[in-house]
This record gives C-alpha cells, structure tokens and sequence, in this order.
C-alpha cells in the first residue's frame, strides 16, 4: 500500500512536470473580482487591415467624434464608463482573431485555468449517466495549448465513484478566452451528489494559428422553407449554418472550427466541429480567405434549439 | 440583301437559343455598376483573372437572387434593400425592440414600437455585422462604392485560394449567399447571362434612376442635450418609401412582405437616422416619423453581432434635425 502511494506520488510528479498543471476547483468561480488583474485580449484588427483594398479614410470619415457632436467632457467620461461597465460582463459578446462569442473576459485571476460555473450544463445522457458541456476559461496571463478537464464524481457518503477526463475543443486559448468542453461517464447521474474539478492544462505549441477573422454567412432555420422570399433548396430544410474567415496570418493547411450553441442562461447545450470545405484541399496562404463545410443538423429535438440559441466560434488553423 | 437578311436572322436564333435575350434584359443601377467595375478593378490582380468585367459579373451575381429576383433579372437590384428573414434568434433577440420583449410581442398586431426594429442584413449583398457587414454602418453597406469594394476584396481573396476550375473558384467566391442556391448553381446561371466570355462584355443594361445612395438621404442631426447644444453633424436618413427602383423593381420579397412583419418576416423599419460615432452606430427613430408615443433610440458596437449586441436605450432619444 505504501509502495503504491509512493508509485502515485512520483506519478503525480511525471505528470506536474509534463503539464502546466492547475487544478481548479468551483470555489474559485467566484473569486473577488477586486483581486483580479486586467489582460489584453488579442486586437481585432480593422476592416481596412482585415481588406486591404479598401478605403480607409473614405471610411474613418463617417466615423464622428464623441467631441463633434457637443457633449461635454463630463458627459463623455461618463459614455466610456457605461461602455467599460458593460465590457466587464462576461455576457458581453467579443470578436478577435480565432473567437467571436461571450465569456472572454478581461479581467482574470492570472493563476488559474478555470472551469466557468455559468457555462456549465450537467445533463443525463443515454442511460441515464451523468454528462457534462461547459467551458473553461484561461484565466493566467499566458496562453496554454492543449486542455484537459478533469471532474471527480462523489456521492453522498463523500466517496469518489468515478474521475473522467476530457480534451477541450481549441487546442490554443489565450489569456481571458474561454473554450468549450464535454465529459461523459458511465455513473448515473442521481447518484453524483458534488463534483470536484481540475484543468490541466499543456504548454502552446507552435505550430498553431488563431489568426481568423471569423464571418458567419448565413444560419437558418429548421423547418424554414424560404430564404429571402425564395424557396430552400435543402428539404426538408434542416437546420444550417455557414461559417467563414479572413486568414489574418501565414498560411494553414488544417483549419477547424468550433460552434458552441448557450442555452438562454448561458449553459452549453450542443457543440460541433467542421473542417474547411474540400475546395480548400491546397489550405489557405496569407491574407486568404476560406470557408467551413455547413454544419447541418436535423435533429428533430436539437435543431429546432439551435436556430433559437445564442452560439460562440473558435477558428484553429495549423 | 437576302444574305444580310439571314446573318441577321440567325443572330436573333442563336441569341435566344443562347440567352441572350435574358441577358439584354438584366439591369443594374448605373453608377453601382460602375463602382462594382472599380471593385472588381482594384481586387483583379487578387483574383488571377485577366478580364476586369468577369469579376464584376461574379461581384453582381448574388444581388439578384438575395435582394432582388433571380428569375426576373431586368428587376433591378435595390441598394436600400434590408433583411427581413431573421425570424429565429440565433444568436439573440437584439434586433427586436427592447430585446426579447419586443420578440416575444412580435405576433401582437398591437405591439408597441413594432416598426423600431435593427434589420442585420443591408444593401445589394445583405452585408450582416455577423458576417462581412462587421465594421460597416448601414450607410456603408448600402453605398454602393463602400459595399462592392469590401465583397470584392472577400470574394477576390475565396476565388484565389479555391482549387480546381474557373466554375470551382465562382462557387467557392459565392459560398457565403445561400441565395445562389445549391453549389453556386443560381449564380453560375446568372453570371453565364450577364457576362459574355467570347467579348468579355458584360450583358447588362445600366438604370440611372437607381444611384449609389439608393435613396439614402444624407442629412444633419444634433443632440438636445446639453441645453443649447448646436453642434450640427452628418447623419443619414433610411425611409423605405424613399427605395430607388420602379414599380417592377420593387415587386421583390423584402418590399412586398407586410411592413409589419409576421410569421415570415421581420418588420421593415419605420424611417429612422442613422450615424457612427466611436466605432458604435446610432439609430433614432423620432416620433414625427414613427407616430409612435416616444422617440426610441439603439447602438451598435460595430465588432459584434447584431443580434446579440444592439442595445435599446430605455430613455427618450435626444436626438433633433
């Protein structure tokens, strides 16, 4: 027995040393916003930087000063206050490269890689077993690479019944981004009373790019008939979404996107992934631009959701 | 004589054999051609393709069938032309009146402020803050010269990096419309009519009477506040019933849908003004227009979706011509 936990400590050891580790537990959820620090999240560049033909002083000439329209300094501060207040929600909807949704946030803890308490959805999948959806979110103030969440499952005599683990979706999260993950156990789920959770977290690699200006096309609904008057061509009209991007760095071979759809509290309720379109078979070089293969989902009992539900984008190309 | 007689006979023949009577029929407003032409100009070399009026054909493809009538091209596009088909809320229920309020009352025939709705979708390419409208006031994406220069830079930019043929690379620049329909095919019909690969001419007949603006009013507005402000700045004024087209022209969905708005469509806007201030675009809708009881105003913040980012100010707006 002794032999064993000395086994597992120097397991624990190997494992501290291979990852970044931080465990994250929900009693840091709400941690006081006062002991935070502000990051910068990454600059969403421009449209004219974005698209380089464009005009960009024949643009900016129709953008008015807050001065030019007569308000006073006072009253000015106070515009920018609102703005600042309401950036802090984390139900504030950001686009930057690689991410265009809520939960990024710019205030963090800088230590942890949490679990957010608000995302979280525990649901009962197919035979009943305890499944959750959530995100987690970067909160250091280093970006992170490869993911992996960890729930302990305890019941009501505080036993451990069942530790699963699962690879969150973005390989890449920067500072303030959250990313979405899914666990699924074989425990039933009236017998999980309190979970405890971790994130650990590996180091960046290099070969990865976040550098897409996300673009949604076009996201229609299930059961719709007509688009813009004209009948669908896709019976019996399923659900469709199509995403594109703005390649904003070197060129990508391998680029994968991430769709996270919230339910009207913000817990994540349905996730999905697609690769570039196969027109794309040579990637995308520099200042490129390509699309998603559509995600099309007929679900009699997800789809009709996904056409009411708030959703957010990851774009990670390599 | 007789010779002359036949060339020209079978000229008509082989025009309607080949769609050339289809062809003559498409127009296009006159100077939204001609910035479609400096678009496609400035974008050109992006492409890999040689002739100038090819790319503008792709460029204008996608008006017809998204704002206008793909089966009736000689309808010419309207540039006023907003969305109206976002019944579900993905991604929020911000473009409704006060949020999900105003949703959940939209089947009310009495519901308040109905008309004061934030349409995502604008101009002749239904440019969308989701997608390649983000960053662009309404009065960009309407604009002929600013729109058609952003989707030519994106549709220059899908055409390069697509593999395979001239028609793969076609599909993949018009990937992003739904409205051209399955693989592109709409479009690809419209593009062999309205362009000419022997002459590289583009086969479409030019409509003054539908200008850059496409009816857009530039105009000027201030704040009443505070007291004795008379600073005086450029604000734009959007009237549906001020659209540029004829009356044939604007026998298309988003014009003949009731103004209301119902099961199948969103409201069109009562007249209302619109500007760009700090990176935020500001819509007012006063009540000497709306008839409504208070004048309602809402923001923007131009890096985000609309329809999760459009803020409804509970007060009355400030604003005054």
């Amino acid at each position: 027995m002794k032999f064993m936990k000395s086994k597992m400590f120097l397991l624990l050891i190997v494992l501290a040393a291979f990852v970044i580790a931080q465990s994250v537990y929900a009693s840091n959820f709400d941690k006081d916003k006062s002991e935070k620090v502000k990051i910068a999240l990454p600059k969403q560049p421009e449209i004219w930087e974005i698209y380089k033909t464009l005009d960009k002083e024949k643009l900016q000439e129709d953008d008015i000063a807050l001065d030019a329209i007569g308000l006073n300094a006072q009253q000015i501060e106070k515009n920018k206050a609102e703005i600042d207040d309401i950036k802090k929600n984390e139900n504030y909807i950001r686009r930057f490269p690689g991410f265009l949704g809520p939960y990024a946030v710019e205030y963090v803890d800088g230590i942890n890689v949490s679990v957010v308490s608000n995302s979280l959805n525990i649901i009962a999948s197919e035979g009943n077993n305890w499944t959750a959806m959530g995100l987690v979110r970067n909160e250091t103030m280093s970006t992170i690479g490869n993911s992996f969440v960890e729930a302990t499952l305890i019941n009501s005599r505080g036993k451990e019944i069942e530790k699963v683990t699962g690879k969150v979706l973005v390989d890449e999260i920067r500072p303030g981004e959250p990313a979405p993950f899914v666990l699924t156990s074989s425990t039933n789920i009236e017998d999980v009373i309190t979970v405890d959770w971790g994130v650990k977290a590996q180091k960046k690699e290099e070969n990865i790019s976040r550098d897409a200006n996300i673009t949604i096309d076009y996201e229609l609904a299930y059961g719709d008939e007509y688009y813009k008057g004209q009948p669908r061509y896709d019976a019996p009209f399923p659900y469709r979404l199509s995403v594109s991007f703005d390649n904003l760095g070197g060129k990508v071979n391998n680029v994968e996107l991430t769709v996270a759809w919230l339910t009207p509290e913000g817990k994540v309720f349905w996730i999905e992934q697609s690769n570039l379109d196969p027109v794309f078979a040579d990637g995308i070089g520099e200042e490129g631009a390509g699309y998603f293969q559509n995600i099309v989902n007929d679900d009699i009992e997800i789809a009709p959701k996904l056409t009411e539900a708030l959703n957010m984008f990851w774009v990670v190309g390599k | 004589m007789k010779k002359v007689s036949l060339i020209i006979c079978a000229a008509l023949v082989l025009s309607i054999f080949c769609g050339f009577d289809r062809a003559s029929a498409a127009k296009f407003g006159t100077t939204p051609l001609a910035d479609v032409q400096t678009a496609a100009s400035a974008n050109l070399s992006t492409t890999g393709l040689t002739y100038q009026n090819e790319f503008a054909a792709i460029i204008i493809a996608p008006t017809y069938p998204e704002v206008g009538d793909p089966d009736n091209l000689d309808k010419t596009p309207i540039p006023m032309a907003l969305g109206r088909s976002d019944i579900s809320t993905s991604n929020g229920y911000k473009l409704w009146v006060d949020g999900q309020t105003g949703y959940n009352q939209r089947a009310s025939s009495t519901a308040p402020y109905r008309r004061v709705h934030w349409n995502a979708g604008i101009g002749l390419w239904q440019l969308d803050g989701s997608g390649l409208g983000q960053g662009y006031s309404l009065k960009q994406a309407i604009y002929t010269d600013t729109a058609a220069s952003k989707v030519a830079a994106r549709m220059a930019t899908l055409y390069k990096n697509a593999s395979g043929t001239a028609a793969n690379k076609r599909k993949a620049a018009w990937a992003p419309w739904y409205g051209c329909g399955s693989g592109g095919a709409k479009c690809e019909s419209i593009f062999q009519t309205i362009y000419n690969s022997t002459t590289h001419a583009l086969n479409v007949t030019t409509n003054s009477s539908v200008t850059r603006s496409g009816g857009l009013v530039t105009t000027s507005c201030k704040y009443i506040v505070p007291p004795g402000n008379n600073n005086y700045f450029t604000c734009y004024k959007y009237d549906p019933n001020n659209a540029e087209g004829s009356t044939t022209d604007k026998n298309v969905f988003w014009l003949n849908a009731g103004w209301d708005g119902g099961t199948n469509s969103e409201p069109l806007p009562k007249p209302f003004f619109s500007f760009v201030e700090s990176g935020s675009e500001y819509k007012h809708w006063l009540v000497s227009d709306t008839g409504y009881s208070t004048s309602r105003y809402a923001s923007w913040d131009m890096a985000s979706n609309p329809r999760g980012s459009v803020y409804w100010y509970s007060i009355s707006s400030p604003l005054t011509q």
